[in-house]
């Protein structure tokens, strides 16, 4: 048809546009749904996810997809026969079939090995929605192809600017590094929301050798459609330990960038993507093709329900995205509220309430039903009178009268709830029994490490091949006799075998076994269920998210890192003069080193003379204590600090700090000397000192005390000036720039007033050649001691 | 003869790109259309008209269903069925002066039902005033497929032998300019039909009904006029459009675009482009306008009612012209309406004859609107998060609906300048006449024609 030729005249020396569909994803967040179906074929308000990604794939223009399988393989190619997927002209689909891989790494290997991926290629797993137009992204990772032949992908993501948007569709933070310019990945980092997450994040130096600005950002949402270059599969080939494709894959790639092979990054704009991979995605995702955002994938255009036992969807659209079918009958009494689909042959009868739901085709619900906010597949059967909160009931399951589900329940395939029963929130009932109890919804990813070499039945869950050999199969299908019982209770009669049911679990008169209950008040477990989460939690969130998301720097990096730099410095300098101190160096070496830390770290002579000079006052006084803000003293430098901290409220107490004091400052004067090469250092110090006594900027929670000095502090700008450390001017400078400062800056200013005053005394009695006092204060001063 | 399978093929691609928005447009949905129905009637050997009637109208339902709002699907199928249908009506005719069709009807075995519901038959030719009153009559003649009982199996040969001998003198009587083409055609199947023998070898698959070749015909002069609507409308812009005028347009139309631009040949005028939300096809307008040197200028959709006291007249395209006269036309033109009316300043649409439906705004099973996503109208991470609260019934809730038409209703409307002229609302029901859209096609639910 004219479209795809004018298209395809467009680029003209077009290779075929191929695209590697995971029709698995390797995780178990949906069980215990995937034991019987591949979570690919479950329905998303309708219509099985696989189809959503096939027909975006087909609308791109792709023309061949390899899909590959693993776990149901059997019933994804049937469907894929069906649903004509098979049997497009212009769109070819391969099976790829391998019943015991374990993760995506596996998938791309086995790819590799066959040997059918000759260009460029979109990745992509069976479970994304997306109306992205592709062709851009293409278009992007092209040109960088030709430029450079190491932009091996190109990772398509989304923004999200708040916290609650990502916990809606249940995902993990994620941490990117990008350079502005190139849009090139350098750091992918993905916190998975268990454990402390550290405020800072230390960015490497040398990202800025080759830029000049990079970005890191925090609202950007994965949306696992990657475009890649052939050179990816061998990537994965290469390198045999690789599992996933994010955590393993890119990060790997990142971090081997001595290698060449860059990432890139696409960041959408205005189009709308998202993976379904969890529950509380299923549930968010829903609501989006329901309020249309992923337009025209949307029910009223009937674009994806190609056929299968119900032919072509006819959806039609009404106020407040309600979406009904063909042949829909809702009791005049009823009422279908706001966000609901409802599929064809199905019945509301009188007084039942519907409300942001999708119910499937042929369901029957009775009268006085409250359904709000669930997923209720195709030949479900709810009964008069029961209440359904935000849950998930399978294909064919049948709720008797009475009952109440509560939020994120998980009602498995044709499994019989009793009369009157009430199902707790977050608890999962399925016609399988588990193999083994294990804390279901912990797991997670991860633990590919864990799974081992064994090899998955082909009729269990894909899900199956990945938990430990330990734990065996999650579950097995359910019996014909189980079935068979079921179907009895369904229609009230008497199974004919003996099938136990747990009833406490399903009520009297219910069919199936408990699958997992969950803690309502684990956040893992609310992370991830299918009600949503909760506004406390979401609040919680926010606040612990507020700084700004996007951080664009310059040269100032370490405005990045929540470290403030002064203390990092600070630390350097006294690590450096403690080692000098204990290794008992010459005040030349001493000096030579702290030049050279002072060239590092670009800075002035006052700054290494201002933390030598607290670090060496801080000898005077007991060991810092070690403080969750500060850096501790390390143990081989322990030893050269006082051991005891003198009684300031007593003169011989201040006595003590001040000989000690004076004893260090005769030693290191000449050094500091060195250092204070200008009036202007010496103002410095003298700021510092005051900083110092009185625990502010950099000496602020530093367990240093400093504050003891501060009871001493007249005295000790004396011993400064007797040392000559400091001489008059800087005195007379930092007095005249203080006179007018705030109140409670001029704390010391007051405190040295006998000192100043003195000074200046000094100062008009030396003019007229007097310099007894000065020998008599020096007198005084050594009488104290 | 059912449909074959690389037609099936086809009419399944266009539907899929109509689904998918690949083919957006009344003009590009009008011409594929038109297209696939030549395909259709082309490689579709079918005896008789009725069986052409019925894979048409067949075909026609599928595509329409594919995207119910774009009309010009059901347009161009009702054009292809309306030519069919004419050509068979002159087939009857020529037959008409050997053997009465009143008498051939009640002579028809098994045909009572018909013979009831037709109470008279006139034999006249196709007018504006009896096509209406006509139409039951033609579909009921075409309602006798040969196979559906053994009467009616007889008559189809039968007629064929009757029309055999008919053929000759009247292609000789034709007075009509295409006289020469239609003998040349009849000779050429006669050629194919007398191989065949005389009766029995008619309903086999070689024997194509005749007339078809002239239904091919036409649709290629549809094809041809589709491709030249635009330029057609065009060129009467120097009739409308008078120097020193201010035009006020709203968003993106190209044939609102080369009207402007035909008539900035001649005169000169100044145009102000409405930017037309959430679409913004104004900006894009406005830049082709002011490329072509026309004087632009482009202001905010809430800025029309203002604007409107200085403009002389509005230029406007439309996405469908609707039975009553009303419009369906991109969102923000029934403003743009109301604000012309307010100030007198007369409202012309723009609009090709391919766009003219017979559907009535108010019929209940068409939804005249496409509903697209709100990510026009608002980021999606602004309202994210006000979605999924825990309460539901005290959520904060903001709804985003982001319609793609407006119906503009005909007593706003001033003018319309059409690929055949300008005509005013209350004329369009004649127009409907003249293009073949009988009362019985229109009232026959969504589709439209079954």
């Amino acid at each position: 048809m004219a479209p795809r030729k004018s298209a395809a005249a467009g680029m003209e020396p077009k290779e075929t546009l191929t695209a590697i569909l995971l029709a698995d994803s390797f995780t178990q967040r949906f069980l215990p749904v995937t034991v019987e179906r591949p979570k690919v074929l479950l329905p998303l308000v309708n219509v099985p996810m696989l189809d959503y990604t096939l027909e975006w794939l087909a609308a791109n223009e792709v023309e061949e997809v390899f899909v590959f399988c693993c776990a149901h393989a059997d019933m994804i190619k049937e469907h894929l026969d069906e649903c004509k997927w098979s049997s497009q002209r212009t769109f070819k689909i391969h099976v790829v079939v391998s019943t015991n891989c374990l993760s995506a790494g596996e998938a791309m290997r086995l790819l590799d090995q066959k040997d059918v991926i000759k260009s460029d290629f979109i990745l992509i797993s069976g479970d994304v929605v997306s109306n992205l137009k592709i062709a851009t992204v293409l278009e992007e990772h092209r040109k960088r192809r030709q430029q450079d032949k190491n932009a091996i992908m190109t990772l398509v993501m989304k923004t999200a600017s708040d916290a609650g948007h990502r916990r809606r569709v249940g995902d993990t933070e994620l941490l990117v590094a990008v350079d502005s310019q190139s849009q090139r990945l350098l750091r992918y980092e993905e916190h998975d929301g268990t454990g402390k997450r550290s405020k800072a994040v230390p960015v490497d130096a040398h990202y800025f050798g080759e830029r000049d600005v990079i970005q890191l950002r925090s609202d950007l949402i994965d949306c696992h459609i990657y475009v890649c270059a052939p050179e990816v599969l061998m990537l994965f080939s290469d390198n045999f330990d690789y599992q996933n494709i994010r955590r393993d894959f890119v990060i790997g790639v990142l971090s081997e960038e001595e290698l060449g092979n860059k990432l890139f990054l696409h960041v959408l704009q205005h189009d709308y993507a998202a993976r379904v991979h969890n529950l509380r995605s299923y549930d968010a995702v829903s609501r989006d093709i329901l309020q249309r955002w992923a337009f025209p994938y949307v029910p009223d255009t009937n674009l994806l329900h190609k056929a299968g036992p119900w032919g072509e969807s006819t959806y039609t659209y009404g106020r407040h995205h309600i979406y009904k079918e063909r042949g829909v009958s809702v009791a005049r009494t009823a009422a279908v509220k706001r966000d609901t689909a409802i599929g064809s042959g199905t019945t509301v009868e009188d007084g039942s309430v519907i409300d942001a739901s999708v119910v499937g085709r042929n369901c029957r619900i009775g009268k006085n039903v409250r359904i709000t906010g669930c997923y209720i597949h195709d030949n479900v059967t709810i009964w008069d009178g029961s209440l359904l909160i935000s849950a998930l009931i399978c294909e064919g399951a049948t709720i008797m009268p009475d009952v109440v589900i509560g939020p994120g329940a998980i009602i498995s395939y044709k499994v019989v709830i009793g009369k009157g029963h009430h199902v707790p929130a977050y608890s999962s009932i399925s016609l399988c029994r588990r193999v083994e109890h294990r804390a279901s919804f912990s797991d997670d990813e991860l633990e590919y490490a864990q799974a081992g070499q064994q090899t998955s039945p082909s009729h269990s869950g894909s899900e199956s091949g990945r938990r430990p050999a330990a734990h065996g199969r999650p579950g097995d299908l359910p019996s014909v006799e189980v079935i068979g019982a079921a179907d009895a209770l369904r229609v009230g009669a008497i199974p004919e075998a003996e099938v136990e049911f747990e009833e406490h679990i399903v009520g009297r008169g219910g069919a199936g076994f408990l699958w997992g209950h969950n803690d309502p008040h684990d956040d893992a477990v609310t992370q991830f269920s299918i009600a949503p989460p909760l506004i406390a939690s979401i609040a919680l969130d926010e606040a612990g998210s507020d700084d700004g998301s996007v951080i664009t720097v310059g040269d100032d990096v370490q405005d990045l890192s929540h470290i403030d730099p002064e203390v990092s410095f600070k630390r350097e300098v006294s690590e450096t003069f403690l080692r000098c101190v204990k290794m008992g160096f010459d005040q030349d070496l001493v000096v030579i080193e702290l030049n050279g830390l002072k060239i590092a770290e670009d800075r002035s002579f006052a700054d290494c003379a201002r933390y030598v000079f607290t670090t060496m006052a801080g000898l005077c006084l007991p060991v810092p204590a070690p403080h969750s803000h500060a850096h501790s003293i390390k143990e081989e430098y322990r030893e050269l600090y006082n051991d005891s901290a003198p009684d300031m409220a007593t003169q011989a107490g201040r006595n003590q700090l001040l000989a000690r004091f004076l004893a260090k400052l005769k030693q290191w004067a000449p050094l500091l000397q060195r250092f204070l090469k200008t009036e202007d250092d010496q103002v410095e110090l003298l700021l510092t000192l005051e900083e110092f006594c009185g625990e502010e900027g950099a000496f602020e929670w530093s367990g240093e005390r400093g504050r003891l000095f501060g009871h001493v502090f007249n005295e000790v700008c004396q011993l400064l000036y007797d040392n000559e450390v400091i001489g008059e001017d800087p005195f007379d400078a930092w007095a005249r720039e203080k006179e007018h400062a705030e109140e409670d800056e001029r704390v010391f200013l007051r405190k040295a007033q006998p000192f100043l005053d003195w000074l200046r005394t000094a100062e008009t009695e030396e003019e007229s050649e007097e310099g007894s006092e000065e020998v008599e204060k020096e007198d005084e001063e050594s009488g104290e001691e | 003869m059912s449909i074959s399978p690389g037609l099936l093929d086809m009419a399944e691609d266009f539907c899929t790109h109509l689904r998918r928005r690949q083919v957006e447009g009344s003009l590009a949905t009008a011409k594929k259309t038109a297209e696939l129905m030549r395909t259709l009637v082309t490689t579709q050997r079918h005896t008789d008209a009725q069986g052409l009637v019925d894979d048409v109208r067949a075909v026609g339902t599928k595509i329409q269903a594919a995207k119910p709002l774009e009309m010009a699907v059901g347009n161009m199928v009702r054009r292809t069925l309306h030519m069919i249908r004419e050509e068979s009506q002159q087939e009857v005719e020529e037959q008409q002066p050997h053997k009465p069709a009143v008498a051939e009807q009640e002579a028809a075995p098994g045909l009572l039902s018909k013979a009831l519901r037709a109470p008279v038959l006139g034999i006249r030719n196709i007018s504006l005033h009896n096509l209406l009153d006509q139409a039951p009559l033609d579909s009921a003649q075409f309602m006798e497929p040969p196979r559906d009982a053994r009467g009616a199996a007889q008559l189809t040969p039968q007629q064929l032998f009757q029309q055999q001998h008919a053929r000759q003198p009247i292609a000789q009587r034709q007075q009509a300019p295409e006289a020469d083409e239609v003998s040349s055609i009849n000779e050429a199947s006669e050629a194919g039909g007398e191989r065949e023998g005389p009766e029995g070898g008619r309903r086999k698959k070689g024997s194509v009904w005749r007339r078809r070749a002239l239904v091919i015909e036409q649709l290629n002069e549809l094809i041809d006029e589709l491709d030249e609507i635009e330029n057609n409308i065009a060129v009467q812009a120097v009739e409308h459009i008078h120097a020193n005028e201010v035009i006020l347009t709203f968003g993106m139309s190209n044939t609102t675009l080369l009207f402007l631009i035909e008539a900035a040949k001649k005169r000169n005028f100044q145009v102000i482009v409405a930017e037309g939300a959430p679409s913004y096809g104004g900006h894009q307008m406005a830049r082709a306008l002011a490329e072509a040197g026309v004087t632009t200028t482009a202001i905010t959709d809430s800025a029309i009612f203002a604007m409107m006291a200085r403009v002389n007249k509005v230029l406007v395209g439309a996405h469908a012209l609707l039975a009553n006269g009303g419009v369906m036309a991109a969102v923000g033109t029934h403003l743009v309406a109301l604000a012309a009316k307010k100030h007198s300043v007369p409202f012309v649409v723009l609009v090709g004859l391919h766009k003219l439906s017979p559907l009535f705004p108010h019929d209940p099973s068409v939804i005249f609107n496409d509903f697209k996503s709100p990510a026009d109208v608002i980021d999606f991470n602004v309202i994210a998060e006000t979605m999924d609260p825990e309460d539901e019934q005290e959520a904060p809730y903001v709804h985003i609906p982001n319609p793609a038409f407006d119906y503009v209703p005909p007593e706003l409307i001033s003018l319309f300048v059409t690929d055949t002229g300008g005509y005013v609302p209350s004329y369009v029901y004649r127009l409907l006449a003249d293009y073949g859209s009988s009362h019985s096609e229109i009232s026959s639910g969504a589709a439209g024609w079954c």
